[in-house]
């Protein structure tokens, strides 16, 4: 069984505080609602530039969307 | 910032989150729905209307080039035949759901694509191998192609189904 991501993110608080949907995220990425869901979820890591491109579409910086806790 | 989406002046509440809605399936996920079921299937129309035959007829007098032919014949067709006929079903549901039918794919497709082919080429480089050594055997050819054909299909079983558990489960690329 693939264990999931270490790297954690707070997209769905950010976009919750913002009002944008999945779908509407997904657009401005130019991705799937369903990868949205899955990096949501911790089941999927984003490219580097996929990264960027979400905190952009957020207006927030990187390290604001995306962690990477220590052991 | 100009780069955020142009949407926040709308409060939430008005416009509705998508979180609480059914996870879509996309058009390369369907797709491989499809090729998990229909691969399986061809294979074993063929195997159900050769091997019968093993009953009354001599291996070197089987007719068993037609059959696979028409077994791989019909699951490429089949495959895009209902590759279509379930987007459609998907599109009408989500119209009834009043939700917007995504048929575009994106990088995490093609990624998972990409592994779902890595998979299945992996197990059907052992059918060529077994091929191989049946030939070396110098078996009837009814066998070598048999065999080739079989882990072949249980190679593109075994891609489309590693590609369903990406889709649903944790996929690190």
């Amino acid at each position: 069984m693939v264990k999931a991501t270490r790297v954690t993110n707070d997209i769905r608080e950010l976009r919750a505080a913002r009002g944008i949907t999945q779908a509407e995220l997904a657009s401005a990425v130019g991705v799937t609602r369903q990868t949205i869901i899955a990096i949501e979820q911790g089941r999927y890591s984003p490219s580097l530039e996929m990264a960027f491109l979400i905190a952009r579409a957020l207006g927030t910086r990187l390290d604001e969307v995306f962690a990477y806790p220590a052991d | 910032m100009s780069n955020i989406l142009d949407i926040q002046s709308e409060p939430s509440y008005r416009r509705g989150m998508d979180d609480d809605q059914r996870i879509p399936t996309t058009t390369s996920e369907r797709t491989a729905w499809v090729a998990a079921v229909l691969t399986p299937l061809a294979t074993a129309g063929y195997f159900a209307v050769v091997l019968p035959q093993l009953a009354d007829t001599r291996v070197a007098d089987l007719a068993w080039q037609a059959p696979m032919l028409w077994s791989m014949g019909l699951n490429f067709v089949g495959t895009i035949v209902v590759t279509i006929l379930v987007t459609i079903v998907a599109g009408i549901g989500a119209g009834l759901r009043r939700e917007h039918l995504d048929t575009s794919s994106d990088v995490r497709d093609r990624d998972i694509d990409r592994y779902g082919s890595r998979v299945a080429l992996t197990i059907a480089a052992g059918g060529l191998l077994a091929a191989l050594v049946l030939a070396m055997l110098e078996l009837d050819p009814f066998w070598i192609g048999s065999v080739a054909f079989l882990i072949g299909a249980i190679g593109a079983t075994a891609g489309a189904i590693a590609q369903l558990r990406a889709y649903r489960g944790v996929f690190r690329g």
